[in-house]
């Protein structure tokens, strides 16, 4: 367990700088946005050209006293928010291949070193695993944490008077890339990230399957990543889920679709364990 | 420990972050709506849901007020969104959901709620299916399914209606069962013609004990052979679609032909089909004679028909009765003023009773009237349950307010 733990921090460790820039990159595009945006309005509203339908984005404000709230501003720098998200969504997801073939194709071929030490080599697996999942995590953790202190941004800039109340969970759904990143049923968070964990498990499997047999490799993980997408979305697409005369009922899918889920799981973990520990030598 | 502390301190960022979120999440909810009672009995309110829209800056929230509280569709689980949200049609009628109840077996792969018959003894799901392929003889297969109820015998007919005219659709409108002859009403559309005059009604008539076809009636509405006019229908069924009734009602229209995508009625008929003797009445001269000139929002209840018509200052509704060709009890009719209304937004009938909903100073307001007398017996408004810092949200009654009624 301790060194599992040590190789997870080892991976945590060789990616701080570019998680560290995501998070600043997240930073400073959202406060820049809430600020820009915020002191704009107040500013329009107190020159009285926001009576005047001097500005087309103020003067459709469906606020009835031209009052401005939180949401409001999530709505309407929509596009500067979904920038750092869209980033850091992209960064990780080419980092799911990097953190596996920077060890084969890195300056020092460290897998050799990895592979060498005296721990059961499933421990790499996982903590390259776990390593991702708190990238992911901690990305939309720190994500969570800016949404107060933006609104407590706009309180400061915003007179009291001129403010209309808004819920958090509210501005978080005016922005749609806020809403899918964190949705506020905590069924729908499971949904979406176990689907992205089985995504993760997949490909790392078909990259253990291409690292395990060479050029053919190659098209054993095209294959596997095919077979599993295919299982994974015959159930939603292939049994008539709002197919009118469907013969099975929605909550039999969903039961199929579950135990696909949860066999793609299985056989990506075992697979992933299997290659590394026995197929692939240094 | 020192040197592990990146990795502790963004584990338990997570950990604190996602916790403090989901567990808020869980005590907090959205903006929460109701349906309060002003006066009557608020049993009578607990069937009422008015659909709308919560503002709050950044555009419009569809959301969805009752007697119980308020409900956000599109922040439902993504779970009940994708698998409850799907056919929820069959769950949407009273009938089909005690039926997917009681016979899940026979119902599995039954989708088209209009195929349903059922009475005390039989369940009825009676289908129709097209054949027009390229380079097959087209017919219609008339795909049939009964339930004994009483001895669970479960049949399957099939019939072959070859019919030499190329429809490109075909659907069921009703099935009734009339002694032992299932009557499939159905609505066949020509190909490459979407004018009302290419649109057929037939009553397929089938002996319930072995398949056969005993008779194929088509119905014969309206005059097309007029210049510059089109006829256009639409069938209207008993509110229980599953229920036995003696009748289905057409409604026709005549319409200017298409110039600019403008069409005028110019003049409109509304007839009765009898089952049991095949005849078609036109009911518009007997209606006209009942007071009724305008049919409006038009509802059947077995030999009721219930015709409803609102405008933004008034509502009007009228019942009659088919086969006495009288309107039953005296019309309710009110006007907005009466209501205590700003604007009456819209009505409908269920159950004997005539639901409305109107606003007046920005709040949506409902009232529930008995269609027997008029008597109101209960009105009800939609309020804000929050804090009172936070009582300037009301539900927005410049967006398009709805009303529905549950079973």
């Amino acid at each position: 367990m301790n060194r599992y733990l040590k190789l997870v921090h080892m991976e945590v460790d060789r990616f701080k700088y570019i998680l560290a820039g995501l998070m600043s990159l997240t930073l400073i595009c959202q406060f820049g946005a809430v600020i820009w945006w915020t002191k704009s309005a107040v500013s329009n509203r107190e020159s009285g050209a926001w009576n005047n339908g001097g500005s087309m984005a103020y003067s459709l404000n469906p606020s009835h006293n031209g009052n401005l709230s939180f949401t409001e501003v999530i709505s309407n720098t929509q596009f500067l928010f979904m920038i750092p998200i869209l980033i850091s969504i992209g960064v990780l997801a080419i980092y799911v291949f990097l953190i596996w073939y920077r060890d084969w194709f890195g300056r020092n071929t460290f897998i050799y070193r990895l592979l060498t030490l005296p721990i059961a080599r499933r421990h790499i697996y996982f903590a390259k695993l776990t390593a991702i999942l708190l990238f992911i995590f901690g990305l939309v953790s720190f994500q969570l944490a800016l949404i107060p202190v933006e609104k407590l941004i706009f309180n400061l800039i915003v007179p009291s008077d001129m403010r209309d109340p808004s819920y958090i969970s509210n501005s978080i759904y005016a922005n749609p890339a806020l809403g899918m990143l964190i949705p506020w049923h905590f069924d729908s968070f499971l949904v979406y990230y176990v689907i992205g964990i089985i995504a993760v498990l997949v490909i790392f499997a078909a990259i253990l399957i291409e690292r395990s047999y060479g050029r053919l490799g190659i098209l054993y993980a095209i294959l596997y990543l095919g077979i599993s997408a295919f299982l994974l979305l015959f159930p939603m697409v292939g049994l008539g889920l709002d197919n009118l005369n469907g013969y099975l009922y929605p909550n039999e899918i969903f039961a199929i679709e579950l135990v696909m889920c949860v066999a793609v799981m299985a056989v990506s973990v075992w697979l992933g364990c299997r290659l590394i520990s026995k197929k692939i030598t240094v | 420990m020192r040197r592990y502390w990146i990795s502790i301190v963004l584990s338990a960022f997570i950990v604190v972050g996602l916790g403090t979120y989901y567990v808020y999440g869980a005590v907090v909810d959205f903006p929460e709506y109701k349906i309060l009672k002003v006066s009557g009995d608020v049993n009578e309110g607990s069937k009422i849901s008015v659909q709308g829209n919560f503002s709050d800056g950044g555009g419009n929230q569809f959301l969805i007020a009752t007697a119980e509280g308020s409900d956000y569709p599109s922040r439902r689980s993504i779970i009940s969104q994708i698998f409850s949200g799907s056919r929820s049609w069959m769950n949407d009628q009273v009938d089909i959901r005690q039926m997917l109840n009681d016979h899940r077996s026979f119902m599995r792969g039954k989708g088209n709620f209009t195929s349903f018959y059922k009475d005390e003894e039989w369940i009825i799901y009676a289908d129709a299916v097209l054949n027009n392929s390229f380079g097959v003889k087209p017919e219609i297969v008339l795909s049939i399914d009964t339930l004994n109820q009483t001895s669970g015998v479960v049949k399957h007919y099939e019939t072959i209606v070859e019919d030499p005219m190329d429809y490109s659709q075909i659907f069921v409108e009703d099935v009734q069962l009339i002694g032992e002859q299932i009557h499939m009403f159905i609505n066949q559309r020509s190909k490459g013609d979407l004018n009302g005059s290419a649109v057929e009604y037939h009553d397929y008539v089938v002996d319930m004990n072995n398949g056969t076809l005993i008779n194929n009636a088509r119905l014969t509405f309206g005059d097309n052979t007029k210049d510059n006019v089109e006829l256009f229908d639409r069938s209207i069924m008993n509110t229980i679609y599953s229920a036995s009734s003696d009748h289905a009602i057409l409604i026709v229209y005549d319409e200017q032909k298409r110039v600019n995508d403008y069409m005028g009625i110019i003049d409109e008929h509304l007839y009765s089909y009898a089952y049991k003797t095949g005849v078609l009445t036109d009911l518009s001269d007997t209606m006209l004679k009942a007071g009724i000139d305008d049919i409006g929002e038009i509802r059947l209840d077995g030999h009721i028909l219930t015709i409803l018509n609102y405008e933004e200052d008034f509502i009007k509704l009228s019942r009659y009765n088919i086969d006495t060709e009288k309107v039953t009890n005296e019309d309710i009719s009110l006007s907005a003023q009466q209501l205590g209304a700003e604007k009456i937004i819209m009505g409908t009938t269920k159950n004997n009773k005539l639901y409305i909903l109107f606003y007046k100073n920005d709040i949506p307001k409902v009232a529930v009237l008995d269609t027997t007398n008029g008597a109101i017996l209960y009105t009800g408004e939609v309020v804000y349950e929050g804090e009172a810092s936070e009582s300037k949200w009301t539900m927005n009654t410049e967006g398009r307010l709805y009303m529905q009624i549950a079973d």
